[in-house]
């Protein structure tokens, strides 16, 4: 069926193989850095898979059929993550957020100004940076070494678009929680960046003041 | 005067939630002293950037040496 197709340019994508395939890597990849569960991350990207043949029509008009699928992703991966949330286990949030705090004492004096070797430096300009595969594997890597709490928290706000209302409800945790674990999480991550080597020695220095 | 906890965090606020007028004037206040914070700034906008492209699927797939 695709060999004889294979030379249209508006393959059905169903049919597209080379594309699924791709498609398919993509989204594990990214169900698995949420769920941290192979098993369940291969589960939602097959019902989402699912749900895309299904609703294709639904498809008609749009200009990126990934992003339109890793739209139906998201949806599943908040559902597994709702069921998931109930088993969370609070005193282990609690201590994961005390046991955080050692990292403020690190990057800060007691005055709370930056240490001296902890002062963010330049990093390269966006444009710049996002076309890195340096940059990539390295957010990957940084992303799989959050906590476990803190890392839900993080891609329930920034890869699933929820408000931070809606994670805290899930968690059952106070806003004051959900924040702090939010920007525990911003902050170990570019700290984490920055120890596996991504910076930009080649920077002007525009912010670089000492 | 604030220091660069209470900065960083409300930086970080900044992306969740819409912050007071006093709050603003906390940062607004310090940034132009530390560079260190100006990059931090910098950096979590990179970071909400990064994970936008993921998000959509439109991150490259250089994190995979076998893509083509």
């Amino acid at each position: 069926m695709a060999e004889e197709a294979a030379s249209a340019r508006a393959l059905p994508w169903q049919h597209d193989h080379e594309y699924l395939s791709r498609l398919r890597r993509d989204m594990l990849r990214f169900a698995q850095l949420q769920l941290r569960d192979a098993a369940a991350a291969e589960d939602a990207v097959q019902e989402a898979l699912a749900a895309a043949w299904t609703a294709q029509e639904r498809f008609a008009g749009q200009s990126q059929h990934k992003t339109w699928v890793f739209g139906i992703l998201r949806h599943k991966l908040v559902d597994t993550l709702r069921v998931k949330q109930r088993t969370i286990n609070l005193s282990a949030l609690d201590s994961e957020i005390e046991g955080e705090e050692i990292l403020d004492t690190l990057l800060f004096k007691d005055s709370g100004h930056w240490a001296q070797h902890s002062k963010p430096r330049p990093w390269p300009k966006p444009e710049t940076a996002l076309q890195q595969k340096q940059f990539w594997k390295l957010f990957e890597l940084c992303l799989d070494n959050l906590p476990e709490s803190t890392g839900r928290v993080f891609m329930m706000r920034e890869f699933l678009g929820l408000e931070t209302t809606e994670i805290c409800d899930e968690l059952t945790v106070s806003a004051n929680h959900c924040s702090v674990l939010l920007y525990r999480a911003r902050l170990k991550l570019r700290t984490c960046l920055t120890e596996k080597g991504f910076d930009d020695s080649g920077y002007d220095g525009e912010d670089n003041d000492g | 005067m604030a220091n660069c906890k209470k900065v960083t965090r409300l930086l970080s606020d900044a992306l969740d939630r819409p912050l007071t007028p006093g709050e603003w004037l906390t940062i607004r206040t310090h940034l132009p002293m530390c560079s260190g914070c100006r990059n931090y700034r910098k950096q979590i906008a990179l970071l909400r950037e990064a994970t936008k492209l993921i998000r959509d699927g439109e991150a490259p797939a250089a994190a995979d040496e076998a893509a083509g």
